[in-house]
């Protein structure tokens, strides 16, 4: 197979994608393992492996025994082309084992748009696509990662899917799937089995009954057996988590080629936009002696010449200080470089910033999010103006010359003045640009780039409406005409693509049949802009009679059963309520990690707690 | 054996290295040099990269068991030390063949670089390629087009060409050419004229050489015994 393979490579682009042969990729014996698991990353090989919780994975399952695990990325559309011309079914990298020969084949759930190539590497592994087609023969056909706590669209081609943290229930997954090989129990005895497991989730044994509007009325189990609510998994303390010592080091340039170590899982801010900010709840960081051993191993065995320290908010790491000066002056000492992928306004100095990436004046992120406090209120977006001009001032004072601004649009309670807000916020900054950089120095570069706001579950505002296409264009345009300045670049997300990924977000199982069509008509690679293709998802709505406006558009009731009413994060639908409440109150809500409980019952219905490494609020 | 603070390695890019680019490769070997904990001298500045200097660039999709590279380190070490120590964090597709300490003044290796030897093994069936072949040397002209920059130029490569011969029972095509930065011939920018596509062939680099004033070939070590 792999032979059959290496003969197609010198016709497509980037063959280095396919050949395999890392460093750190594990080949381990099939003959000597029980249990064979593909990881399946539903997009290219560059993105793919800058997945950390993909890579983690890896090692987890390949330090087992009885266990291995190979890796498997989406082929770009010129590869398809050539399997397809040589009968080649999707192979798994490391041994070139049709992805239809292991026992399991696992996908990471990363965002809503590559649902379809979910399916067509089904299509490309001719496995079958249906869970109720498969059978002993087949592998089971997991997911995990942030869609999962919305999986309802794929729910017919799941086998199961795992809700939360995947470091401990791996384990007991890989246990269950070794014990129903071994007394050879029919695949649905060995999903009743999975569906033991807590944290996992196995769509087939649970019936959804619509009314005659076309919402959920009922969610119900169909055996007695399985839970009828799925709580996500949780590592209480990552410190004991395991984390791999070394990461496959690709060939070629991927996305994130360097050294991650994470700092922390979970972010108690509050945003009320933010799925990640609620499903990975509570705030659980690594102690500084942990993140620098870590970072030494992994710099060791990989060669790295750049450590990047990720979380959802680095710079609100309780230690970041201590850490970031203790780790920069050990790589300064090994000529390697750190860097922090997600600055905050209020709680990350920007002297910090200037300590560790002085050589490299790439560029400034912010994301203040909405324009005026009002909006940012709303939303619960704790950056000052006030904060954010003086964060940027240092900035161009200490040399930096490109800042760039994340905004979103589209947001609940949204007018004019919060789009004339982003203008003006725009503006000043250019401004201070102007006045802070020396004379002779490069002229200030704002580059401001808007997104549309999508409702996500699992949020406060998993009630809200997407805002109308047509309004939202208007509302681009209308940034686009007062951001035309020498000085701001704008760029704006592609409305359409906000749409789908809007409905998918949000959608229910009646989603499988759309996505099986769109699939059948051409469309993958959704995330791609010259994949995408609109037009045809539209027909494949029309095809199957579904409406996505109803997806998209619909305000919620406060009582509606939504699709992931049974999966649980751990945040209670009651304290979702309330934040939806308060963002029209305008009201905001403080950082539980900081101050008091909010209350949002993770902590007490999961029996874990925020734990700060070491910091001051340690509690 | 002599300690010096400069070795130069020849090494091999294997089956999985062959559609690694130049610039992917340097990488790899400063990575390489970095978890084999060797002291390499780096440059100054802000990004300091390990000090390695490469023979010539491979390009994409051959293998090789030519490609040479000179690394320049703080404290002194024996090269069979760096090799092995490099041999022993290298990924599969690339591995250190051989090495020889450098005097403390050298020329850059890439300067010194004209030949370049390769096996082209043909896949498929081609019957009439050892006539073709004999014809083409027969001629003093052979032009081939040769983008540069979206613009494309007629050049004359007879010159570049030190032999080329068809080895029928090994379906190898053996070419010895220009290599370096003052001529050079990139073996498939010949295919061309031999009938033959980017797919029917695997090519591979067996040697890279330095011919002297004296029309001797020497190999980058062999110069070092001069
Ligand atoms: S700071 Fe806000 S947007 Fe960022 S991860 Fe936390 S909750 Fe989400
Ligand atoms: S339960 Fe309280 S302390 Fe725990 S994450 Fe929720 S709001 Fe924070």
């Amino acid at each position: 197979m792999k032979q059959k393979l290496i003969q197609v490579l010198p016709e497509v682009s980037k063959p280095a994608r396919y050949t395999d042969g890392e460093l750190h990729a594990y080949h381990k014996d099939w003959r000597q393992t029980t249990v064979k698991m593909a990881l399946a990353f539903p997009d290219t090989y560059e993105i793919g492996m800058g997945n950390l919780g993909f890579q983690i994975l890896y090692h987890i399952i390949n330090q087992r025994q009885d266990s291995l695990a190979e890796r498997v990325y989406m082929p770009w559309v010129d590869m398809q082309e050539k399997m397809k011309e040589a009968g080649l079914p999707l192979t798994a990298l490391e041994s070139g084992q049709p992805l239809a020969d292991f026992d399991i084949v696992g996908f990471t759930l990363q965002y809503e748009l590559s649902f379809s190539n979910i399916v067509k590497m089904l299509d490309l592994a001719g496995i079958p696509r249906l869970s109720a087609q498969r059978d002993s023969r087949h592998p089971l056909v997991i997911a995990g990662g942030p869609c999962a706590f919305n999986p309802e669209p794929l729910a017919d081609f799941l086998d199961c899917a795992v809700l939360g943290d995947g470091e401990e229930v791996i384990h007991e997954l890989l246990d269950a799937v070794t014990s129903c090989k071994e007394q050879q129990l029919s695949r649905g005895d060995t999903l009743l089995k999975l569906a033991w497991i807590p944290g996992v989730y196995v769509p087939q044994f649970y019936e959804i009954k619509y009314t005659n509007q076309g919402k959920i009325k009922t969610i119900r189990t169909t055996e007695a057996a399985v839970p009828s609510t799925i709580v996500k998994r949780v590592v209480a303390d990552l410190d004991q988590a395991p984390f791999p010592d070394r990461i496959v080091v690709p060939y070629i340039q991927t996305v994130h080629d360097r050294a991650i170590v994470e700092v922390m899982r979970g972010c108690t801010r509050g945003c009320r936009f933010c799925q990640a900010g609620m499903i990975y709840r509570p705030v659980r960081e690594r102690s500084v002696e942990t993140v620098k051993r870590q970072a030494r191993q992994l710099l060791d065995s990989t060669g790295y010449e750049q450590v990047s320290l990720t979380s959802l908010s680095t710079g609100d790491y309780s230690k970041v200080e201590q850490l970031v000066t203790e780790l920069a002056a050990e790589c300064r000492r090994r000529g390697v470089s750190v860097s922090l992928p997600s600055l905050r306004v209020d709680s990350f100095s920007v002297k910090q910033a200037v300590e560790i990436e002085k050589f490299k004046k790439t560029g400034l992120t912010f994301a203040p999010e909405a324009g005026t406090q009002r909006l940012r209120d709303v939303i619960n977006k704790n950056v000052r103006e006030e904060d954010l001009y003086e964060a940027v001032d240092a900035a161009f004072a200490s040399g930096w010359f490109q800042i760039k601004l994340y905004f979103m649009i589209g947001l609940p309670t949204e007018t004019w003045a919060d789009l004339d807000g982003i203008a003006a916020l725009a503006g000043n900054v250019l401004e201070i640009g102007r006045r802070r950089i020396p004379k002779g120095g490069r002229k200030p570069i704002v580059n401001v780039s808007v997104a549309s706001f999508v409702p996500k579950p699992g949020t406060p505002f998993q009630w809200e409406a997407f805002n109308d296409q047509e309004v939202l264009l208007a509302k681009y345009n209308y940034l686009r005409k007062q951001l035309r300045h020498g000085g701001i670049n704008f760029s704006a997300h592609d409305v359409r693509a906000s749409y789908l990924e809007a409905v998918f977000a949000r959608g229910d199982r009646r989603l499988g049949r759309v996505l099986a069509r769109a699939v059948d008509l051409g469309c993958q690679f959704d995330g791609w802009k010259e994949h995408f293709r609109y037009d045809l998802w539209m027909e494949a709505f029309r095809d199957e009679y579904i409406d996505s406006e109803f997806y998209a558009y619909r305000k919620r009731q406060a009582d509606e059963v939504f699709p992931w009413e049974h999966l649980s994060s751990g945040v209670s639908r009651k304290f979702l309520w309330l934040e939806r409440e308060r963002a029209y109150q305008g009201v905001t809500t403080g950082d539980c990690r900081f101050a008091k409980c909010t209350g949002c019952c993770v902590c007490q219905d999961l029996g874990v707690a925020n734990m700060l490494k070491g910091g001051d609020g340690d509690q | 054996m002599g300690i010096s603070s400069s070795v130069r390695l020849r090494f091999s890019v294997g089956e999985t290295g062959r559609y690694i680019s130049h610039l992917d490769i340097l990488r790899l070997m400063g990575r390489a040099v970095r978890r084999a904990q060797l002291p390499i001298a780096y440059s100054q500045g802000f990004s300091p990269t390990p000090k390695l200097a490469f023979a010539s660039t491979l390009p994409v999709g051959l293998t090789s068991e030519a490609e040479y590279v000179d690394l320049q380190l703080r404290t002194g070490i024996d090269c069979q030390t760096v090799q092995a120590r490099l041999n022993s964090v290298l990924p599969e597709g690339f591995r250190f063949l051989a090495g020889a300490d450098l005097p403390e003044r050298y020329p850059a290796l890439m300067s010194l670089i004209t030949t370049a030897c390769y096996q082209i093994r043909v896949l498929g069936d081609a019957p009439e390629l050892a006539q073709r072949i004999v014809g083409l040397m027969a001629q003093d002209q052979l032009m081939i087009v040769v983008k540069r920059k979206h613009k494309e130029k007629q050049v004359n490569i007879r010159a570049l060409i030190d032999s080329l011969v068809y080895d029928a029972p090994l379906r190898q095509i053996e070419l010895q050419c220009a290599s370096g930065v003052k001529s050079n011939l990139r073996p498939m920018d010949l295919l061309p004229l031999l009938g033959l596509g980017l797919g029917d062939v695997l090519i591979h680099r067996s040697a890279l050489l330095i011919k002297t004033d004296a029309g001797e070939f020497l190999t980058p070590f062999d110069v070092l015994k001069e």
